[in-house]
């Protein structure tokens, strides 16, 4: 086989052995990471919108909204989104497994900053979320107080479902490829990496990064 | 690589928006969807006669339990993002064609595989088939997706300076 195919089989088999190893402390830390998701997603909403939004508070069972759009008891203020904070941090792990199986030093501070990295994406996934949330479940009290109309709600949408279905997968590889961009070339055999290379594509050196169980 | 990431990120972002306008969801995107149910419920018939299509839902005649086939779970995003990388990569014009044909294949399968998978675990755990379809799932096929795309850019056509021609 290929070299160059074996190295990205190996590269893959050390992925996948590091992912359940990631997911499981993801798992166990998304109650931790999630809080500073929340908090930063409620200054950006706060700052948008001042005044609109009281509180953000996240459950296991999902987001829920204060909001004092509407009058009435306490319990209709209340704005519930059905989401969960995870649904944005999902790329970490995968980010984690992308670093950790990839050759070189520094893997830890790489993975910290990467993670930390995800979070703008997770942020705009959670403020999207929340806006279309308003924009559609309380329109009548949210929409003339924000000054939304026609072309800003295709812009909410457009904005939620990016920041549901492209960032939380696309930003991890980003990411790796941006913090790893010299393996990245490697990996991929990108034009200026070939050009800048004595070695055929063949005997690319093989990576040393470790796997559980390697 | 600058290029290749400019590229990449306009070409996301221009045919996810076009996937989400109205024509092509009614002409592309829906019978799309329609057509992998059907796919996957002739699948599952061949171990399990219980199982039927309608639309973009595959039920269980026998528990009524059912999945519905949704955006993010129909593997066109995931098609959109190879699709990206392979327009942004400096490579030939038909192999290109030839990555995308052959990613948007891969792709698929392993979409048809997950979608199986999901109607199953649904009909055993709904919070495990919670974890599956929002967090793993996700992360396997996009992996389906760079796996794919960096297989492709090595068997691009190269010259004899070693540099990928355009």
């Amino acid at each position: 086989m290929n070299g160059q195919v074996q190295l990205v089989y190996r590269m893959l088999l050390r992925i996948v052995l590091w992912l359940p190893v990631f997911f499981l402390l993801w798992y166990y830390l998304v109650p931790v990471i999630s809080g500073p998701l929340v908090w930063f997603s409620f200054q950006v909403l706060d700052f948008l919108f001042p005044q609109i939004i009281d509180r953000i508070h996240a459950t296991e069972s999902g987001l829920y909204i204060l909001t004092s759009l509407t009058e009435g008891p306490a319990a209709e203020h209340q704005l519930a989104v059905e989401t969960r904070p995870m649904r944005y941090l999902y790329g970490i792990p995968l980010l984690l497994a992308l670093v950790a199986a990839t050759p070189g030093d520094e893997r830890i501070s790489t993975g910290l900053l990467g993670a930390m990295l995800i979070f703008p994406f997770a942020v705009w996934g959670v403020v999207f979320d929340v806006l279309k949330s308003l924009s559609f479940g309380l329109s009548e009290h949210f929409l003339p107080v924000a000054g939304l109309s026609g072309l800003h709600l295709e812009f909410v949408v457009l904005g939620y479902q990016l920041g549901t279905l492209i960032f939380p997968p696309v930003a991890p590889l980003i990411l790796w490829a941006a913090l790893d961009q010299q393996f990245f070339r490697q990996m991929c055999g990108f034009p200026e990496s070939v050009e800048h290379s004595d070695a055929p594509a063949g005997s690319a050196k093989s990576p040393h990064g470790g796997a559980p169980g390697e | 690589m600058k290029r290749f990431i400019v590229t990449f990120t306009v070409v996301l972002l221009g045919l996810f928006t076009l996937e989400l306008t109205a024509p092509v969801k009614a002409h592309l995107i829906d019978p799309w969807t329609g057509l992998l149910a059907r796919i996957t419920v002739w699948i599952i018939k061949i171990f399990d006669s219980q199982a039927m299509a309608t639309g973009n839902v595959i039920q269980d005649l026998a528990s009524g339990f059912g999945v519905a086939i949704e955006a993010g779970c129909n593997g066109v995003e995931a098609v959109i993002i190879l699709l990206a990388a392979i327009l942004a990569f400096p490579a030939p014009m038909p192999y290109r064609l030839k990555g995308i044909l052959l990613g948007m294949a891969a792709i698929m399968l392993l979409n048809v595989a997950r979608i199986i998978t999901l109607f199953y675990l649904g009909k055993w755990d709904m919070a495990i088939f919670e974890w599956a379809h929002l967090y793993v799932w996700p992360v396997l096929i996009i992996l389906d997706a760079l796996v794919v795309f960096m297989l492709w850019t090595h068997f691009a056509p190269r010259s004899a300076t070693g540099k990928v021609s355009s």
